[in-house]
């Protein structure tokens, strides 16, 4: 069995370098000869007729070439060609015997939306294939586009009072309505703008936004938007579901802005989709917002007042004040508003300081809010002095488009009761002058230079000796004495306190003598009953506890002989606490 | 341990000396600070701003510049020029750094002057002021504090051990750190040589020490550049990484 297959083995060994040597020659042959072919171009559209609303591709494709490059894509009047898409490249290899034939095609193709009804060429695409220039197709492509007729008469699309001027900086609004006829059976609807979020030189600005109904509709294949669903109307003869796509810009330069096509395709389900692969059978319904132009005028200099911050449009104000009757020096918050139709983000309010008429207030601060249809301004009014009677009107210069004229517009004059201050009658500018003037001249000598600078050296040697310190002292320390953190060596920092506690609470000779023992053991780091029938004299001399002096040693002796005798042969009356407090301390001292 | 403290302390516990030179000088310096106030107060503030410019470099304590350099600020300020004041008194403040009145005057120069305050307020400025507070002696002697408390708890840490005062000498390391940022930041200052931009409508840049070399933009008035050369009526000045020549009256030096 192994030995078969060995043998199978070795066969296959040998086979393979024989069909490779046989194969390769001939396979590097056909793709030598795939590759030495020229190079075929093709650009088609995808269908010469098409109806408004929908979409064509122009496709490209190029064979046997690795280097292609597209030079030029003409532009048509009446058709949007969009963004080259590719290239996408394929390749297919065809094994027949010994032949090996391969095929490598680079494509590329790119969207054409009608803006009209027409017919329409489509001039030959520029390209570079490995080096050479070529046009393609050999002839301008055609392309017919037809209306839809009948999705005009079950939808419309419009836009209702749109300006066909405006003056840069004044703010207009485009009210797209679209609709369907109430009987028709919706399965979807979208619409295709091809101005929606592309047009330059203007500002969207938020629109004031209306109550009612609200649902969302695909824009350009792309932008969920929500419209505002509004009450059926009738149309001719028919009846509509009406809806509301209202923006509102503003121009930000002169010029013309192109509203191109608009379409509203609405569709009808002719046949529902069994499965994932088999999709709905729908059919299309179109109908389309003519293109159009707003002219956007700049705003004339004639006339123009240097007070003038900005604001273009219709423009009302009103004023309120939050107190009348106010004491030199308190608070009035004057509160602006301007109303109307205008770029209300878009302008500077009044400089009050500037402002004729507010000499005698200060302005300590202001809030400044915008709103889509409102900027309100309040100020922080300080009156100066208790003549003042009245809060001065507050202009402001704005150019009305209407009768194309910078126009003033101010508030009413506020009527106000200043009074002086009762434990200040001075006029307010006066202290005013004093409280914000200079402080005064430093005259005295000065004695005192703070602190002398240490030196870097001393810092820098203090800061390197410390941790080094520390460590010496902490691993001699412990070198000597262990942790100093052990249960037994804090039992032993402790000794002195606990004897003091036990001989509070002792009431008989023998628990003197018990609190004793334990204060000696825990000096001694040992058991508590270590020292219960010591012989103190015998125990130094063998621990070499050389520094307890005699005396001391004597006087422990006789203390522990006292407190037996009259533990065991008396009453066990208690010794005087001063006697053992003291002999303890004389140990202590003495290094037990 | 408490030997690296009792050095440190004896380090400067000796008494400056005092030369008949140094006498002098001070008799001198005191004439000339009496001479300017009384022109002050007659209002002759031109002869002022002379006499305590001469009085300033003989004025051998550090409180006593700043107090030369405030009284300059006034005296800039009563002669209108904002912009020299806002220097005067930022140059005080390396002096004088709490100095209420000076703080006081700085900020009204400013917002006569139409810049942003010194102290805006915000975190930022709240943290430089607070580490650009101390002087230099006092932001060292604060370190030693901070030594000294970080030396009792590792003493404590080495005798007695345990979780209480390892934890004691940890907080201590980190107070080294927190009081050693002052003085860190001053460290972090004392390697340029700050200037403010005084001219009005913003110093005129060059790409060399001359008239008719090309023009670099402006350097805007109330910045603070930092010096890095300079030629008769000419400072080379670093700002943003560019180091432009401006005119020597454009900048203030703010090292006094």
């Amino acid at each position: 069995m192994e030995r078969a297959a060995r043998t199978a083995q070795s066969l296959v060994a040998a086979l393979v370098p024989v069909w490779v040597a046989v194969w390769l020659p001939g396979a590097a042959l056909s793709f030598g000869a795939a590759r030495g072919q020229d190079p075929v171009v093709e650009v088609a559209l995808t269908s010469g007729v098409t109806q408004l609303g929908n979409t064509v591709r122009i496709e490209i494709s190029v064979e046997n070439a690795r280097l292609v490059e597209i030079t030029s894509i003409p532009t048509v009047d009446g058709l949007s060609l969009g963004r080259l898409i590719g290239p996408s490249r394929f390749e297919r290899t065809q094994i027949e015997g010994r032949r090996v034939s391969r095929r490598i095609s680079l494509e590329w193709s790119i969207e054409v939306r009608p803006q009209r009804i027409g017919e329409f060429e489509i001039p030959p695409l520029g390209l570079r294939v490995e080096g050479r220039d070529v046009s393609a197709p050999a002839e301008a492509m055609r392309l017919r586009v037809l209306g839809d007729v009948q999705g005009a008469d079950l939808g419309f699309i419009e836009i209702l009072d749109r300006p066909q001027r405006v003056y840069e900086g004044q703010p207009f609004t485009l009210d797209l309505r679209f609709g369907f006829d109430v009987g028709f059976p919706l399965h979807g609807a979208s619409l295709f703008l091809p101005w929606w979020q592309r047009l330059r030189d203007v500002i969207e600005v938020q629109a004031v936004r209306s109550s009612g109904s609200w649902t969302t509709v695909r824009v350009n294949d792309r932008y969920d938007v929500n419209v505002r669903r509004l009450d059926p109307e009738r149309r001719g003869d028919a009846e509509f579901h009406p809806f509301q796509l209202r923006r509102r810009y503003i121009a930000t330069r002169p010029g013309i802005l192109e509203y191109e096509l608009a379409t509203f395709e609405y569709t009808e389900r002719v046949r529902r989709g069994r499965s994932i692969l088999d999709a709905d059978q729908v059919r299309r319904f179109h109908v389309y917002q003519q293109p159009f132009q707003i002219e956007v005028d700049p705003l004339p200099e004639q006339g123009r007042p240097f007070e003038w911050t900005g604001a273009v449009g219709t423009i009302t104000a009103e004023r309120r004040v939050d107190r009348r009757d106010v004491e030199v020096g308190n608070t009035v918050e004057l509160a602006v508003s301007w109303f109307g139709d205008a770029n209300f983000a878009y302008f500077d309010p009044p400089d009050l300081k500037r402002v004729d008429g507010f000499e005698d207030f200060r302005v300590l601060g202001m809030e400044d809010k915008k709103f889509d249809d409102e900027r309100r301004v309040v100020w922080d009014l300080v009156p100066a002095t208790p003549d003042v009677d009245a809060i001065p009107s507050v202009p402001l210069w704005f150019f009305d488009p209407e009768r194309e004229a910078y126009r003033l517009v101010e508030t009413e004059p506020v009527p106000i009761r200043v009074r002086a201050a009762p434990d200040d009658l001075l006029p307010f500018d006066q202290p005013r002058e004093e409280a914000y003037d200079l402080r005064d001249l430093h005259t005295g000598p000065a004695t005192d230079d703070g602190p002398r600078p240490l030196g870097g050296r001393t810092l820098a040697f203090t800061g390197l000796a410390l941790p080094l310190a520390w460590l010496l002292l902490r691993s001699a320390l412990r070198r000597r004495r262990g942790d100093p953190d052990a249960p037994l060596e804090r039992r032993r920092r402790r000794a002195r306190r606990t004897l003091a506690r036990d001989l509070a609470a002792a009431r008989r000779a023998s628990d003197q003598a018990a609190a004793l023992g334990r204060y000696l053991a825990a000096r001694t780091r040992e058991p508590d009953h270590a020292w219960v029938g010591r012989d103190p004299r015998a125990w130094a001399a063998e621990h070499g506890a050389g520094d307890l002096d005699e005396a001391a040693l004597g006087e422990l002796v006789q203390l522990s002989r006292e407190l037996d005798e009259r533990a065991w042969a008396g009453g066990d009356e208690p010794l005087e606490r001063e006697w053992l407090v003291g002999v303890a301390g004389r140990l202590r001292r003495g290094g037990l | 341990m408490l030997a690296a403290l009792a050095l440190a302390a004896a380090t400067v516990a000796a008494p400056p000396r005092v030369s008949p030179m140094a006498l002098d000088q001070e008799s001198d310096f005191a004439a000339l600070d009496r001479a300017a106030i009384d022109a002050y107060r007659a209002g002759d503030h031109a002869t002022a701003a002379a006499l305590w410019i001469d009085a300033l470099p003989l004025a051998h304590l550090g409180a006593e510049r700043g107090r030369i350099c405030y009284d300059l600020g006034n005296t800039a300020y009563r002669r209108d020029e904002l912009l020299a004041a806002v220097g005067w008194y930022t140059a005080a403040l390396r002096h004088a750094p709490r100095d209420p009145d000076l703080w006081a005057n700085l900020e009204l120069a400013r917002a006569e002057a139409e810049l942003e305050p010194a102290d805006r307020g915000d975190l930022s400025a709240t943290v430089v002021r607070l580490l650009s507070s101390l002087t230099r002696g006092e932001a060292e002697w604060l370190l030693m504090g901070a030594f000294a408390i970080l030396g009792a708890a590792l003493a404590g840490e080495a005798l007695r051990g345990g979780r209480v005062w390892r934890r004691l000498a940890l907080v201590a390391v980190v107070g080294v750190l927190i009081a050693g940022a002052p003085l860190g930041w001053q460290l972090a200052q004392a390697g340029g040589h700050p200037m403010l931009v005084v001219d009005g409508g913003g110093a005129r840049s060059r790409s060399e020490p001359r008239s008719d070399a090309q023009g670099l933009g402006r350097l805007q008035a109330g910045s603070v550049v930092q010096r890095r050369d300079a030629l008769p009526g000419w400072v080379k000045v670093a700002q943003g990484g560019r180091e432009v020549w401006v005119r020597e009256r454009a900048v203030f030096d703010l090292v006094r």
